[in-house]
Parts: C-alpha cells; structure tokens; sequence
C-alpha cells in the first residue's frame, strides 16, 4: 500500500497542475455564464468524488455485513471521510457559484437540498460511530447507515427530472427523444471536465489508500495498548 | 459581462487549502501512530 501511495501521491499533484493550468488557459470562456463557469471544472468532478467515495462505502459495507472483516469496515470509514469532505465542498463550491449565477448562495431547491440530505446523513454516520464504545456494534451499525445514506445519490441524480429545480439539468451528457445519449455541451468544455474527473479519481484514490493506513496504523496500537493494559 | 474573479477564485482557494490541510493533517496522523508502533516494538525487545 505504501508503494501505491508513493506513485499516487505525485501522479495526482501533477495531474490536478496540470489540469488547472489547461481550465485557466486552455479552455474557452462560456458565452453565457463567462469566466465564473470555470467552477462547473472543480464543482462537477468533486460531485463525480462524493458519489464514488459513498458508493465506496456502501459496496464496503454490505462486505463488512457479510463477511464481519475489521478491514472492509476500516476501508468504508476511510472512504466515508473522504467523501464527507468532497460533499462539503460540493455544497460550498455549488453555493458560490450560484450566487453570480442564480442571484443567491442557496435555494431549498430539490437537488441541493437532497445533497444537504447526504451530508447530514454522513455527519450522523461519523456521530454514530463516536457515540458507540464497542468497535464491532459501530460497525455494524455505521455499515447499516452507510448503506441507506448512498441510497440518497439516485434521488439526488434524479432530483432534477423528478422536479422543477433551479439546478440546471445534467451536465455531462443529455438523453435525446430518439434515445440516443449526446454531450450536453460543445467538446472544448466537456473533454477537460473529463480529464479533471479522471485527475481528480486519481486524488481521491490516494487519499482513500492515504487514510486506510492511518486507519489501520491506529486499529494496530489501540489493539497493542490494550493487549498491554491486559498483560 | 462581468468578469466574477472573486467567486472563482475564492472557490478554487477553499478546495485547495482543504486538501493541502486534509494531507498535511493525515500525514501527521500517520507518522504519530508509526512512530508509536516503533516504540512500542523497541520497548518489547
């Protein structure tokens, strides 16, 4: 794992550069929205992160209800923080921009209130697992949330189909009448909104592989102290 | 059109300062825990 980490950690710095030397001096200035829409290149791929790093949990979760392993449930926490990050700034990146955008940093709008849901529901994931003393009922518990927390993301996709929404409609591709998928907007924009995806998958992993072995270093000296304490 | 630098900028300030405090956080976690582990296997031998 830590050779993993020792490669991620600069392929993900260089390629984040690299990606915002491409926004800022690469990409067009959309026509409508002019130079604030280069946060749609930071707000959509931190979106793309939340919704892996939670599916990370859910997947992980369902593991660590099945086979009751210590390391899928260090692994869903892991990935839960860091998602609970991503979603914060999510929420905040998405507020900022509205406000030259819609006029104001937040309307109780069916998509950005559904992602408030998530948020919400991940802090008391992070509560619950504080709040329990014995490790294995934390687990247990915080993989039963995790998995109805990421059960939040298709409605929070959804929400802006299901209702009338602030929210513009989704932004990567568009399914037309004939069924047929097409980029909702013109290449310049969508091949480096990709790229940052990809760049910004490839931070999410080091991060998750960066916080698994906190995760473990800490499970290895809690059990080191207690074998200890009862020895 | 006006130009809106300030939004733009103070978003890309906040994601990146988070993570620089996210890493640098993480990694002093980590370091701490390794080192404990390291005392407590020199205390054993």
């Amino acid at each position: 794992m830590a050779r993993w980490i020792k490669i991620l950690e600069p392929l993900s710095i260089l390629s984040l550069i690299g990606c915002g030397i491409w926004i800022f001096y690469g990409t067009p200035i959309e026509s409508e929205m002019g130079f604030v829409q280069k946060i749609m290149y930071l707000h959509v791929p931190s979106v793309i992160v939340t919704y892996t790093a939670f599916f990370v949990v859910f997947a992980f979760s369902i593991a660590y209800l099945w086979k009751r392993d210590i390391m899928f449930d260090q692994v869903a926490k892991s990935s839960a923080e860091i998602g609970e990050v991503f979603c914060a700034l999510v929420l905040i990146t998405g507020a900022i921009w509205g406000k030259p955008t819609w006029g104001t940093y937040w309307v109780w709008d069916a998509r950005l209130t559904t992602t408030l849901l998530l948020f919400l529901i991940f802090a008391g994931y992070f509560l619950l697992r504080s709040f329990t003393k014995e490790r294995e009922r934390a687990a247990r518990l915080a993989a039963v949330l995790g998995i109805i927390g990421f059960l939040d993301i298709p409605i929070i996709h959804k929400s802006v189909e299901w209702w009338r929404t602030l929210h513009q409609p989704t932004t990567l591709f568009k399914v037309e009448a004939t069924g047929e998928a097409k980029p909702a907007m013109p290449m310049e924009l969508l091949l480096p909104l990709l790229v940052t995806m990809g760049a910004m998958l490839i931070f999410y992993f080091y991060l998750l592989l960066l916080r698994i072995q906190t995760e473990k270093q800490y499970h290895t000296l809690q059990e080191l102290i207690a074998n200890n304490e009862g020895g | 059109m006006p130009m809106n630098l300030e939004y733009v900028f103070t978003t890309y300030g906040i994601w990146l300062v988070t993570f620089i405090l996210y890493v640098f956080i993480m990694r002093r976690k980590l370091k701490t825990y390794n080192d404990a582990l390291e005392n407590f296997e020199q205390k054993k031998t």
